[in-house]
């Protein structure tokens, strides 16, 4: 599994392609925004999409949608999709990959962290050193516990890789992350 | 994207190398002679590698996993280091100078009297190291992380810390002169 990560100045949002090296299926999480370098991620890699994963629906993290759409057949899984809705804690397999999705909320109803191998995909769940934003206190206060209860029960070397900002482990943030206490 | 396996010794927490079922505690004869005359490290397993006096100058460090090593006198000038992980590690006497570091993880490492002069270091997650008597004069820190990292006798001058994230830092000595700090979080 190889992971490749495009940074769009159009919301400051990561995008991440994780391609596979052998099938060359690759899936595609939060496409912000779509130009002609991540699509050249694609083309060079000889990638086929085989799904877009969104964390959650805020615009910064799916505007590129529509451009890839009109240049690729994407199939795309979501909390709450009408089409292809993601079910929390239900292994979903889509080619050679196994994604384990979580429901934490906080940031918004739908956020969802997305544990693929030994990485986990936070959208705006959480920032190095950071949590994300929340509306309101006590949901920053449930999103805390429900990441801790993820980060306890994974292998602490775990990578993070947020929706904005630099990756991280799980180690690092429980070290280093004061919100998450 | 290196590999997570674990060594094969019983009850060993370290990683195996991306030569061997073994870490190089359990395994010291493995031969990186090929690995680092490569000008491609490519999903390379490395952790807890005592690695002193190597030129690793003008190569490109992709999706490689290097966390509690060590690195003494180690030249990175000109490196390329994309999607790594070199946390937990202590950097001694070590050139980064001109080098492009994009999505590293080096939390927790300590830096001491090491260069980044003109380096592109962006989105990289420094997040409570010790870096002290360190220069990375005229680098762009862009969206990169200190948070909770101490910084002792260092020079961040003429440096973009836009975005860069210094909430929770110990600062010692430590020089913005010229650089838009205001612009910079914390």
């Amino acid at each position: 599994m190889r992971i490749h990560q495009h940074f769009s100045v159009v919301g400051f949002c990561n995008t991440y392609v994780i391609g596979d090296d052998e099938t060359k299926d690759a899936l595609l999480i939060d496409p912000g925004h779509a130009d002609i370098e991540l699509i050249r991620l694609f083309e060079q890699h000889e990638y086929t999409i085989k799904a877009v994963l969104l964390t959650h629906r805020h615009s910064g993290h799916t505007e590129g949608l529509a451009l890839l759409k009109k240049l690729y057949e994407l199939t795309t899984y979501a909390y709450e999709d009408p089409h292809h809705p993601i079910i929390p804690n239900e292994i979903l397999t889509i080619g050679p990959f196994e994604i384990f999705p979580y429901l934490v909320g906080g940031h918004s109803r739908d956020s969802v962290v997305y544990k693929i191998r030994d990485a986990l995909f936070m959208g705006d769940a959480l920032r190095a050193a950071g949590l994300g934003t929340t509306p309101t206190h006590r949901l920053a206060e449930h999103l805390r516990d429900e990441l801790n209860r993820i980060f306890s029960s994974l292998d602490p070397q775990t990578l993070i890789f947020p929706g904005h900002g630099p990756p991280s482990t799980i180690q690092s943030e429980l070290l280093f992350n004061q919100r998450l206490r | 994207m290196y590999s997570f396996t674990r060594c094969k010794a019983i009850s060993c927490p370290r990683y195996a190398t991306h030569l061997s079922e073994y870490c190089l505690t359990h395994d010291p004869a493995q031969h990186l002679d090929s690995t680092l005359s490569s000008p491609l490290l490519d999903s390379v397993s490395l952790s807890n590698w005592k690695c002193v006096k190597e030129d690793l100058s003008d190569k490109r460090i992709l999706g490689s996993l290097f966390s509690y090593s060590t690195f003494r006198e180690v030249s990175f000038a000109k490196t390329t280091i994309l999607n790594s992980n070199f946390s937990f590690c202590l950097f001694e006497e070590c050139t980064f100078d001109e080098s492009t570091i994009r999505y590293v993880m080096f939390s927790g490492s300590t830096f001491t009297r090491c260069t980044f002069l003109n380096s592109s270091i962006t989105h990289t997650n420094f997040n409570g190291s010790i870096i002290t008597r360190c220069d990375l004069t005229g680098s762009d820190l862009y969206y990169s992380s200190f948070a909770h990292s101490h910084l002792h006798d260092t020079k961040m001058e003429d440096c973009n810390v836009r975005k860069a994230d210094f909430r929770h830092t110990i600062q010692d000595n430590l020089s913005f002169r010229w650089s838009n700090y205001r612009e910079m979080m914390g």
